[in-house]
């Protein structure tokens, strides 16, 4: 049982660096559980780091990270991670159901098989994503947001607390979009905290309840009405800078 | 049929039968990672760099127990060299301005060469020479040789059945695999390990080419085949022994190298496969292309259709201009007349989108003249480019040129029927043509909320320069400028009298 109170992630003045070049620099925030937030902020701005410190693959100089007030080597289980879509070789000789399964891999040690609770747990998982009638497809021959989708009942399967996602909405279409955030919405409500790496100024307001602008620094963290301010993003992003499609570089 | 069965008379054969089919097996389900992974070129350095070990370690066996057990000395050599091969190959690549296959070929030229030179310099006490790890010699297996090959064969295959899972999870998603404390690493050195071990088993029968071979072209071959890693494991172990069987057959008849021809059926094997593999071969390919209906050949069509044309007046091949019918009629553009089955007419989304292909013509052809082109070439690249009919595009053009209701010659340009699903562009008020009805359903800009939203209107008149439209609304007449009919969002009600039908 998980203590609500507890934060689902907590860092206190993590700093991070590569090769000498600081990427983190003193980064102290508390998420509660049950949060959808948003992780925005220019290219290179330390925002991969930052999902990667919270699964544990990046070395620290300094500062804590804590999940559910343990340390990252002791919630491996917690956190599960969406991969960006250009990662993934979709013509890997995987299906969908496979994919689903692979979320059930960290409670099956090599000597064991699946149970039939880990099917039933990934069976329910597809049906939570609605992509149970596709699951002897392999995943190149999915349209990108079913694809999207698929990795997302993977999380589920994995019955993670903390959901990563890396720019699930980069170069979806309007209608996997609105599939994606419903998908935001109901693991909120299963009590999940979703983080999200995303690009869009536009569209951040609707989908996060919290919005963390970081630029190697903590540059803001609060809800999206206080966060998405002209004077606090054109200081993030420099020069004089009004709404900015990053995808796309066009001023919009 | 004795050419079939004397072969297996003679002991070699069937060893060499069973010893290669070993090997095979081995190969291609390593060779499936091998392939997945992209790890080929490793592969190939990696059964080449073992040369040297394996002349040392068979040096070394030779000097400390004088003719006896160098099958030990070379697994150990063989070993030792994979873990110098696949080390320093990492530790070059991290050096700046040398990427990984560069590091690759400076390091496996490099050891192979020392290995030439050894094997070269002490040949009198080493019973290996180039030539025997090139291509080895499938009719001399020994029986050391053969329990060699059987126990590393169910080592290698043995650990990926185990081992499944991994193998598989860290080749598809490192990322997730390390999350659930699985080390990519780790997995790359246990692959790494194992070709070291088959190419050791291996080298005596089949030699190091045909190792490298044996590993990639069955894997490669199933791929083709399958979409499922298990079936693709099965089918590239099949396709190995069948590469064997076939090739050893071959160099009886011909009295060929036995390496040599497995390798050669091999191949073979492959370019059939290419040629005929259901999804990604050759003909499905070609099958697939022909198949394909050009999009321009639909549009040309339905054009011709909606001008009431004689088909023949569209330039497209007979045959092609029947398969562009039948997928219309497929995608429900077009609809046999009620009565006349046999005759195709345009059904009603198709009538709409022909309007919509001869208005982006009518649309691109006025844009060039305005723009003071030749009415001649602007014709002609109209007729190029209808098939950009974007409707970001065409709105663009039509607001530009004043909403013009007929084009250059006088032809009516059709209006737009609906709103663009999902994408940008909405139905402004200024896209529609007289006589159409609508509803405002939103505002572009908020000095156009003249009209109630909801408020259903008819378009009355509108002038031919775009300075007025006048619509009709319950409350009566509105006038309004060009500004405002293109901020207001409109949604058109259906028409009371439904479209003619237009016939074939």
């Amino acid at each position: 049982m998980i203590l609500t109170t507890v934060p689902a992630i907590a860092m206190e003045h993590l700093t991070v660096s590569y090769g000498g070049k600081p990427v983190l620099i003193d980064i102290s925030l508390n998420i509660p559980q049950g949060m959808v937030v948003g992780i925005m902020g220019p290219n290179g701005a330390g925002k991969s780091t930052l999902i990667k410190s919270i699964m544990g693959f990046v070395p620290r100089d300094f500062g804590t990270v804590r999940l559910f007030g343990k340390t990252v080597d002791n919630a491996r289980g917690h956190v599960a991670y969406v991969p960006q879509r250009g990662q993934i070789d979709w013509q890997f000789p995987v299906t969908v159901w496979d994919v689903v399964m692979m979320g059930r891999y960290q409670y099956t040690p090599w000597y064991r098989s699946f149970t039939s609770r880990d099917r039933h747990i990934a069976e329910q998982a597809l049906a939570d994503v609605r992509m149970d009638s596709f699951r002897n497809r392999q995943i190149g021959q999915l349209s990108g947001g079913q694809q999207q989708r698929v990795f997302m009942a993977r999380a589920l399967a994995q019955q993670a607390d903390i959901l990563l996602l890396d720019e699930p909405f980069a170069g979806v279409d309007a209608a996997t979009e609105r599939a994606i955030s419903a998908l935001l919405t109901a693991s909120k409500a299963q009590g999940k905290t979703v983080l999200v790496v995303h690009h869009d100024l536009e569209t951040a307001a609707e989908f996060f309840d919290r919005i963390i602008i970081v630029n190697r620094r903590l540059f803001a963290y609060g809800t999206p009405r206080d966060v998405l301010k002209d004077d606090l993003l054109a200081g993030v992003y420099g020069g004089a800078l009004r709404k900015i499609n990053w995808n796309t570089g066009a001023d919009t | 049929m004795n050419a079939f069965f004397e072969p297996w008379t003679h002991a070699y054969f069937v060893k060499a039968m069973v010893g290669g089919s070993i090997i095979a097996i081995a190969c291609a389900v390593l060779g499936c990672y091998i392939v997945l992974r992209k790890m080929a070129f490793i592969g190939d350095a990696m059964s080449h760099a073992l040369l040297p070990g394996v002349g040392i370690g068979y040096l070394v066996m030779n000097a400390l127990i004088p003719g006896g057990f160098t099958a030990g000395g070379l697994l150990l050599g063989a070993l030792i060299a994979a873990v110098i091969t696949s080390v320093s190959i990492s530790a070059l690549s991290r050096i700046q301005r040398i990427n990984e296959d560069a590091a690759i070929g400076i390091v496996y030229t490099g050891l192979f060469a020392s290995g030439v030179v050894i094997l070269t310099r002490y040949q009198q006490h080493i019973n290996i020479d180039l030539n025997h790890f090139f291509q080895g010699d499938v009719y001399g297996i020994s029986w050391e040789d053969m329990w060699l090959s059987a126990v590393i064969g169910s080592l290698v295959v043995g650990t990926i059945i185990l081992f499944y899972r991994y193998f598989t999870i860290v080749s598809f998603d490192p990322i997730m695999a390390r999350s659930i404390g699985l080390h990519a690493g780790f997995i790359h050195t246990s692959l790494t390990i194992m070709i070291a071990l088959i190419c050791v088993a291996g080298i005596s029968m089949v030699g190091v080419i045909m190792i490298v071979g044996l590993l990639i072209t069955p894997a490669a071959l199933a791929y083709l085949f399958t979409d499922r890693l298990p079936r693709m494991m099965i089918l590239a172990a099949a396709m190995g022994v069948l590469s064997v069987i076939t090739g050893l057959y071959f160099s009886e008849w011909i009295n060929a190298s036995g390496g040599g021809a497995i390798m050669f059926a091999g191949f073979a094997l492959f370019l059939i496969g290419l040629i005929v593999a259901p999804n990604h071969g050759l003909i499905a390919g070609w099958l697939r292309r022909r198949r394909l209906v050009p999009i321009t050949d639909i549009e040309d069509l339905l054009k011709a259709f909606y001008e009431k044309r004689d088909l023949e007046s569209v330039a497209i091949p007979v045959s092609r201009r029947h398969r562009a019918i039948r997928k219309m009629t497929m995608e429900g553009l077009l609809e046999p007349r009620v009565g006349k089955e046999r005759e195709r007419i345009l059904s009603r989304r198709g009538y709409d989108e022909a309007a919509h292909i001869l208005r982006s013509h009518q649309l691109w052809e006025h844009h060039f003249i305005e723009q003071g082109m030749d009415p001649h070439r602007a014709h002609e690249a109209a007729e190029t480019l209808e098939h950009l009919h974007d409707r970001m595009v065409l709105d663009r053009f039509d607001d530009e040129l004043g909403h013009p209701q007929t084009d250059t010659h006088g032809i009516p340009i059709p209006g737009e029927r609906e709103a663009d699903s999902d994408e940008y562009p909405d139905l402004t008020l200024s896209l529609l043509r007289p006589g159409d009805r609508g509803r405002v359903t939103g505002y572009l800009r908020d000095n156009a909320r003249c009209l109630p939203l909801r408020e259903p209107f008819l378009l009355e008149t509108r002038d031919e320069t775009g300075d007025f439209w006048q619509i009709m609304t319950s409350a009566g007449p509105i006038r309004l400028n060009h500004e405002q009919a293109d901020a207001l969002v409109v949604e058109r009600l259906p028409d009371t009298d439904p479209v003619s039908g237009i016939s074939v």
